[in-house]
């Protein structure tokens, strides 16, 4: 199984769906036996054709509408077929880093599925400054980074690992935080090479996701 | 009709006015002592054997809504997932361990992965 891991695949097999009520919750438990499995690759016009559709289909962005930590990401349809490409699409996304209309969903995108190669890239996204001094756009954009480059590095740089409320470990220097992180590593850091990813404050997400037992209907 | 806790212990105790539950026959005992001193264990006795088959029935319908597992036969793309702690041997005793060590993300749902060696024979790279 390990030959398949992160990557898109075709599987063939017994599925069995088990309702069950956790914490008051309607879950189901969904389990596969494989009967065969094989690769399935998206062609690079398939995923073109995903980033065109990031343009029309409108992203509303993050949210974390409890505290300490109830994120919502809102992926769009899209934006999860992409997610569920594998890494193959990683260069796609890079080379349409610069487009404004869509670097928002560009970055969280290359958070779930790309690998050291992104984190510079996304880096150079990030503006440092007060809530005076930038824009509403740059403040979104950060959120952004930082949720991805956290998914990527298994960094503290932002969240911290531990338990209780979250703190703001960078405050308005997210920019400079993160490249100074990423000049101590550049020449050795691999990503999903070590690292702990269990976060009690931030979600995983994309291919990198620690998975549940259960999922919602 | 969404299943929560809370539903479960109504459809499972009945809420009509034809039914009285066991539980609120116990409550109305202590509602007024007096009466229950000459009556209650006729009348506790009455309403439960009265209502015990109807209860039962509706806890065992809900029961087996909540537990029914299907099958069906699937074809699926999506992607490999792994678990970072990979202890199936010891999972009964940590409990930050998964029944299954891989998973099948699917457009918005996700699938554990089971497959002994028998049948991951057969997978293709």
């Amino acid at each position: 199984m390990e030959r398949f891991e992160r990557k898109r695949v075709n599987v063939d097999g017994l599925l069995e769906e088990e309702p069950m009520v956790a914490y008051g919750t309607q879950m189901i438990r969904r389990k596969i036996t494989i009967r065969s499995m094989e690769r399935s690759e998206l062609s690079e016009e398939s995923i073109e054709g995903l980033v065109a559709q990031l343009r029309v289909v409108s992203w509303r962005g993050p949210e974390n509408h409890c505290t300490p930590v109830c994120w919502d990401f809102a992926f769009t349809d899209p934006m999860i077929e992409i997610l569920q490409s594998g890494r193959g699409a990683q260069g796609i996304l890079l080379a349409h880093m610069k487009d404004q209309s869509i670097q928002d969903q560009i970055v969280m995108l290359l958070g779930g599925m790309g690998d050291e190669e992104s984190i510079w890239p996304i880096i150079e996204t990030l503006t440092d400054g007060s809530e005076v001094t930038i824009d509403r756009q740059a403040k979104r954009l950060n959120l952004i980074g930082n949720l991805a480059l956290t998914n990527l590095t298994v960094s503290e740089v932002i969240w911290h690992h531990g338990g209780g409320v979250s703190f703001d470990q960078c405050g308005d220097m997210p920019r400079s935080c993160w490249s100074k992180w990423w000049l101590d590593r550049k020449n050795s850091f691999k990503v999903d090479v070590g690292g702990d990813r269990i976060y009690t404050n931030y979600p995983n997400y994309g291919i990198y996701a620690q998975f549940g037992d259960t999922s919602v209907p | 009709m969404s299943c929560s806790s809370v539903d479960l212990g109504k459809a499972a105790w009945g809420s009509g006015a034809a039914s009285v539950s066991p539980l609120a026959s116990y409550v109305a005992m202590f509602q007024n002592p007096t009466e229950n001193l000459t009556v209650w264990p006729l009348e506790t006795f009455r309403r439960v054997y009265l209502s015990w088959p109807w209860s039962l029935s509706q806890g065992a319908l809900v029961l087996v809504k909540l537990f029914a597992t299907q099958k069906a036969e699937v074809n699926l793309t999506g992607i490999v997932l792994s678990a970072d702690h990979r202890c199936a041997k010891t999972h009964a005793e940590d409990p930050f361990c998964r029944n299954s060590d891989w998973a099948l993300a699917s457009g918005r749902k996700t699938y554990l992965l089971y497959g002994g060696h028998t049948n991951i024979g057969e997978v293709r790279a």
